[in-house]
């Protein structure tokens, strides 16, 4: 993939690492999840982050230059229950991306992450069903509820944080973890997410 | 009972109390481990419990009333204390101000009032005390605060704040005092209660938020205090550590 990106475009200034997979997760225990369901969400998740950059790697340091995005998850910093392939695998992007960039330091190679909250995927997949079956229109409501900002995030809220750490830019940003996640992980301790009023008690 | 390596034998513990409930159960945890307990607070109320939460457990506690946003009476209260015991090998601040309102409707009274009661009473007794740590080059200090410190709260502006303040005492003051012996750590509390109050939240939203589904018991931060105070703790310091039921890992 690496050899046919460089014969078509010459060189490769940047890496995104995007995929991902939440298929089959989060829905039975774990005594029932099979080593091959194990390693294909790790593999996909994790290890496809590894192998991807690994093969970009001495592209970078030839030409002392390049910018890694890696694509993780507010999963990978907050635990789902069931969730483990995914949750495991994304925590292990975002040590991924700080050791990157730790080694890759006085390169001129930059290694930052991507931290998407809840967003609707739907307009990207043609094969999606035309009509939203009711159980995904409530539940989609109701994660609106619970996200600050009142609304799922769409595609461009996270290409738009890749523009950037993709552009000249962010030159002297490494080792970040940057959220686009309307608010999700900045609260997130009540089950309103506001407090109601509560005056102060003289005693 | 506690076991030997938490043991607090000999020891002397100053707990500067809140206005909420959890001095009572520190100070019964600290006496309960062992440790000779004096605790301040501005309500006689709270002291005449915190007193007979630590006879039921067949101990005693020392109990000074102290105006804690007073720097002049915190002075006065690390004075008596060290009169009463001899010396405080451990301090836990425990200032708990609950107060939330609309960002736009809060006055300057109410910011200041949370600011003095949740963050610079502990900056008063944190000075008074360590001078004495300083000279034993031995303390504890283990502040009470909220995971609201680390997470924001639409109306808890002025409570976010004030906790986040003292997270970030903690962790300086870790640094500053390292090497001194004196540790300094923070808890995180979550959602605590002192009767079981499971019953009274909407089911969905406990599966949701709560993963452990019940209040905790503030009996339960008690003993992560005698943790955090005990010797087997030397190496610990500047660290946030919750109490929280699962609340930070998931929500």
């Amino acid at each position: 993939m690496i050899q046919i990106t460089l014969s078509e475009m010459g060189k490769i200034d940047i890496l995104i690492n995007n995929a991902g997979i939440v298929r089959g997760q989060g829905r039975k225990p774990i005594w029932e999840i099979t080593d091959d369901e194990w390693h294909l969400g790790i593999d996909t998740n994790l290890s496809s982050a590894f192998f991807c950059t690994r093969a970009v790697s001495q592209h970078f340091i030839e030409r002392k230059s390049g910018k890694v995005i890696n694509v993780a998850s507010g999963e990978g910093l907050r635990g789902v229950r069931d969730n483990f392939m995914y949750c495991s695998a994304k925590g292990g992007v975002i040590q991924f991306t700080r050791t990157l960039a730790l080694t890759w330091a006085q390169d001129n190679i930059k290694v930052n992450c991507i931290v998407p909250g809840f967003v609707d995927t739907r307009e990207l997949q043609p094969d999606a069903r035309p009509e939203v079956p009711p159980e995904v229109a409530r539940a989609s409501r109701s994660l609106g509820e619970f996200i600050p900002i009142g609304r799922l995030g769409v595609p461009v809220d996270i290409a738009a944080l890749a523009l950037f750490l993709a552009s000249d830019a962010s030159d002297y940003i490494t080792g970040g973890i940057f959220a686009a996640d309307g608010g999700g992980l900045a609260g997130g301790t009540t089950t309103t997410g506001y407090a109601p009023t509560i005056p102060i008690k003289e005693e | 009972m506690v076991s030997e390596e938490f043991s607090l034998n000999g020891k002397t513990a100053l707990v500067a109390g809140d206005s909420r409930f959890w001095s009572k159960y520190i100070a019964a945890a600290l006496a309960e481990a062992g440790a000779y307990v004096a605790i301040a607070a501005s309500s006689s109320q709270r002291l005449k419990e915190a007193a007979g939460e630590a006879e039921r457990l067949g101990r005693k506690i020392v109990a000074i009333p102290t105006d804690l946003t007073d720097p002049s009476q915190v002075n006065n209260m690390v004075k008596q204390a060290v009169t009463d015991m001899g010396r405080i090998d451990i301090l836990v601040n425990a200032a708990d101000l609950e107060f939330a309102k609309p960002f736009l409707e809060i006055t300057r009274d109410e910011w200041q009032q949370v600011m003095d009661t949740n963050l610079n009473s502990i900056f008063y007794s944190c000075q008074s005390v360590v001078k004495h740590m300083l000279s034993a080059r031995k303390g504890r200090i283990v502040n009470i605060i909220s995971c609201l410190a680390e997470r924001g709260l639409s109306h808890g502006s002025a409570y976010c704040v004030s906790m986040g303040g003292v997270l970030q005492l903690t962790r300086a003051l870790a640094l500053e005092w390292a090497r001194e012996g004196i540790t300094v750590n923070a808890i995180g509390t979550g959602w605590f209660a002192e009767t079981d109050r499971t019953g009274a939240l909407d089911e969905d939203r406990l599966l949701r938020y709560l993963p452990l589904k019940r209040y905790g018991h503030p009996s339960e931060v008690g003993s992560m205090v005698v943790y955090l105070a005990s010797d087997t703790t030397d190496f610990v310091t500047g660290q946030f550590f919750y109490a929280d039921g699962g609340l930070m890992a998931h929500a």
